[in-house]
């Protein structure tokens, strides 16, 4: 923890960065006896407040998301320094991959993690029921994207196989068993779009979703609407989704998104030998053109 | 107007003559398997309902303004336990329903609609209803209050362990789509033991007259004492978290005028706490302190960790804004959005949120446009808090040596 304050005081002292955007606690949330319960994303833009900077296992939230250029009233703050997890990290290697931030336009203070909580109100202790989908079989714990790494590397996380067992279960399932199950769950999609805008990879300046001349998707929350948004989604991020799975906490409705998304990206692994991974020099599946790609749906 | 003792069979017999004579019934239920969810949900039984829980996740507002809806006639509905500042939250749309648009949809779901709430025990921890002039047991909105005179025990916390597990044991197995072995055994771990409620009940308006007229048994002195206490120890919580969250001091005092004439109105006692007092003052002075504020220093750096998920909006029970499709014979209603959004920054979005709230509504039509029930805080993934933005404003708006919170 030190460490981290010390490098963001001399990031800022020095004129590095306009703002570190990092963790700290939330003083009001949980009773006073108990003392601070959760932890939020935090913008320090003045020296003398990095104490305000922690990191534990409830840090969950992808920062990454705060570098996509479409917050403006962030990027209008200068350059900024951001505390990333080794699996935020490939989200930062998206935006580069995608031409959306320059490398040198942002510092990346990797922090070595040992798993964190499903939502920042549980923990700072790690139990199998409370650590997150994301850090089932998590290859990240130690950053490879970063300008500075802080920390030791806290033991693994307590393992968790919920996440495979339930997508064996949705793979055991018949097509229509699958069909019903989706259809039940996305019924519920109430079209606020929390999903996408709070993913780090949803940068569209106008999102497909928003176009009305013509409406390609169906605007209000009916059945046919709900599975066309969800599966353009699904399919936007194929190759892209760094599973970080912002947008399944994210979502009001409890839908499992996160689902999805790594079903996509399971098969994108498949399909074409590719990971969203933290090496923003590796072209992502949708962005090049390889002879050796498998086509043979063209018949 | 009525003032009775309801015992559990009462309320029983209700929602069964109720669902009987085809009127929809909407109660708190369970949400997946643990204590701490609930959602609004059609009842058929009382036994499916979970009432004096913890805060539905949703807000009323679906009940009057659905996803979907066909030009039809509704059909007549009863809200049975909903807290009082979702009562409330329903009221203070209607003003906004009503205003220079006239929504008939709304106005016939109101009409069609009696609201039985229950008072709170003000437990919640982000919830500040005291600091937006409302209370566990106010009655705006609500037509007939029912306060609990046993408090139902919440499940210990080594049961709320339990009761977690099971809700993932629930998810794991995929909704609930295949049973689980020892899945019945879990449930019952988690079940606190059952005791029978009883609730003395009283008519606020003529609709709740006909509900209550000719249910349960009078109601005598000490049962009503009990009823009061009740009431007394609700706001003495809600006291406390307005302190806790920094909305008034521990020590406020209001100056002493104002707590002579207030204490006249109440009959010679101040019924809500002086922390409580002091917190509604100091918010009842923002909206012209936000009129003269438009381009305060401060917007900026508050909008810095909002995702722009708008949550705040989907779960808040007094957010009126939604867009209209409309297909052959239906309506379709969806919280916001459409095309590219009227104001370009978070910081303007944000501002627009807290304007709308605390300055815009009570200028038209005196009460805020917020009924303390916290669930933005809650559902809010950037851990922004609306009592902790509130505080920040109450401090920028006081008096100087006015003895607000500094």
């Amino acid at each position: 923890m030190r460490e981290m304050r010390e490098l963001a005081r001399k990031l800022l002292d020095e004129g590095t960065v306009k703002v570190v955007i990092g963790y700290e606690l939330v003083e009001t949330e949980g009773w006073p006896e108990e003392g601070p319960r959760s932890v939020r994303p935090s913008f320090v833009t003045d020296a003398s407040q990095v104490d305000r900077l922690v990191f534990d296992s409830r840090c969950v939230q992808n920062l990454a998301a705060y570098l996509n250029p479409r917050r403006t009233h962030l990027t209008a703050l200068g350059k900024a320094a951001v505390v990333v997890k080794g699996c935020d990290a490939r989200a930062v290697a998206g935006l580069i991959r995608e031409g959306q931030i320059k490398r040198e336009d942002v510092v990346l203070i990797g922090v070595r993690c040992g798993g964190v909580v499903r939502d920042p109100r549980l923990g700072p202790g790690l139990t199998e029921e409370d650590v997150s989908d994301r850090c089932q079989g998590c290859g990240d714990r130690e950053p490879t994207l970063f300008d500075h790494v802080v920390g030791p590397l806290p033991p693994p996380p307590p393992t968790t196989t919920r996440r495979s067992d339930r997508l064996a279960a949705l793979d055991r399932m018949t097509p229509a068993e699958r069909w019903e199950f989706w259809k039940s769950a996305l019924s519920r999609c109430v079209r606020c779009y929390a999903c996408r805008e709070i993913c780090p990879m949803c940068f569209c300046v106008q999102c497909i979703a928003d176009r009305n001349r013509p409406q390609w998707i169906d605007s209000s929350p009916t059945p046919r609407g709900n599975v066309a948004w969800h599966m353009t989604r699904a399919l936007h991020q194929a190759g892209r989704c760094v599973d970080c799975l912002e947008c399944e906490r994210a979502c009001p409705e409890g839908i499992p998104l996160g689902l999805l998304g790594r079903h996509v990206a399971r098969t994108v692994e498949r399909r074409f030998g590719f990971r969203a991974s933290a090496d923003p020099s590796v072209p992502a599946p949708m962005g090049v053109y390889r002879t050796e790609d498998e086509e043979e749906f063209i018949q | 107007m009525t003032n009775a003792i309801l015992s559990e069979s009462d309320v029983a017999t209700l929602v069964t003559e109720l669902v009987g004579s085809s009127k929809q019934v909407v109660a708190p239920v369970r949400a997946g398997a643990d204590w701490e969810h609930t959602e609004y949900a059609r009842i058929e039984r009382l036994e499916d309902a979970m009432i004096g829980g913890a805060l539905p996740r949703h807000s009323l507002k679906e009940f009057f303004r659905p996803a979907q809806e066909e030009r039809t006639p509704c059909a007549p509905q009863v809200v049975l336990g909903a807290p009082p500042c979702d009562a409330a939250g329903v009221e203070r749309l209607d003003h906004v329903m009503a205003h220079d648009y006239h929504d008939e949809l709304w106005a016939a779901r109101r009409a069609a609609t009696t609201i039985v709430t229950v008072a709170c025990s003000g437990a919640e921890r982000s919830c500040f209803c005291g600091a937006v002039g409302l209370g566990p047991d106010s009655t705006r909105g609500t037509d007939a209050l029912l306060v609990p005179l046993d408090v139902a025990a919440g499940p210990p916390p080594s049961q709320r362990r339990t009761a977690e597990q099971l809700r993932h044991c629930v998810e794991l197995f995929l909704l609930d789509t295949q049973p689980f072995p020892g899945a019945a055994e879990l449930q019952r771990a988690a079940e606190p033991p059952r005791r029978p409620m009883r609730w003395a009940a009283s008519a606020v308006t003529p609709k709740g007259e006909a509900l209550l007229r000719g249910r349960g048994q009078p109601l005598n002195e000490l049962d009503r004492a009990r009823a009061g206490a009740f009431a007394r120890v609700a706001r003495e919580s809600v006291a406390s978290n307005l302190v806790a969250l920094q909305l008034s001091r521990a020590d406020g005092r209001l100056d002493a005028d104002v707590e002579a004439q207030l204490a006249a109105a109440d009959g010679g006692e101040l019924v809500d706490p002086v922390t409580t007092t002091s917190a509604r003052a100091a918010v009842e002075r923002l909206p012209e302190w936000l009129a003269r504020n438009f381009d305060h220093a401060l917007w900026s750096p508050l909008a810095q960790r909002c995702r722009g998920c708008g949550n705040c909006a989907s779960v808040c029970s007094t957010s009126p804004c939604f867009d209209v499709d409309q297909h052959d014979r239906s309506f379709a209603r969806r919280p916001i959005r459409e095309g590219p959004p009227p104001r370009r920054t978070q910081t303007e979005r944000l501002r627009q949120r807290i304007m709308h709230k605390f300055s815009i509504y009570p200028r038209r039509f005196e009460s805020v446009l917020c009924t303390g029930c916290g669930r933005c805080s809650r559902a809010c993934q950037g851990g922004m808090n609306l009592p902790e933005i509130l505080g920040q404003l109450v401090q920028l708006a006081a008096p100087e040596a006015s003895g607000m919170p500094t």
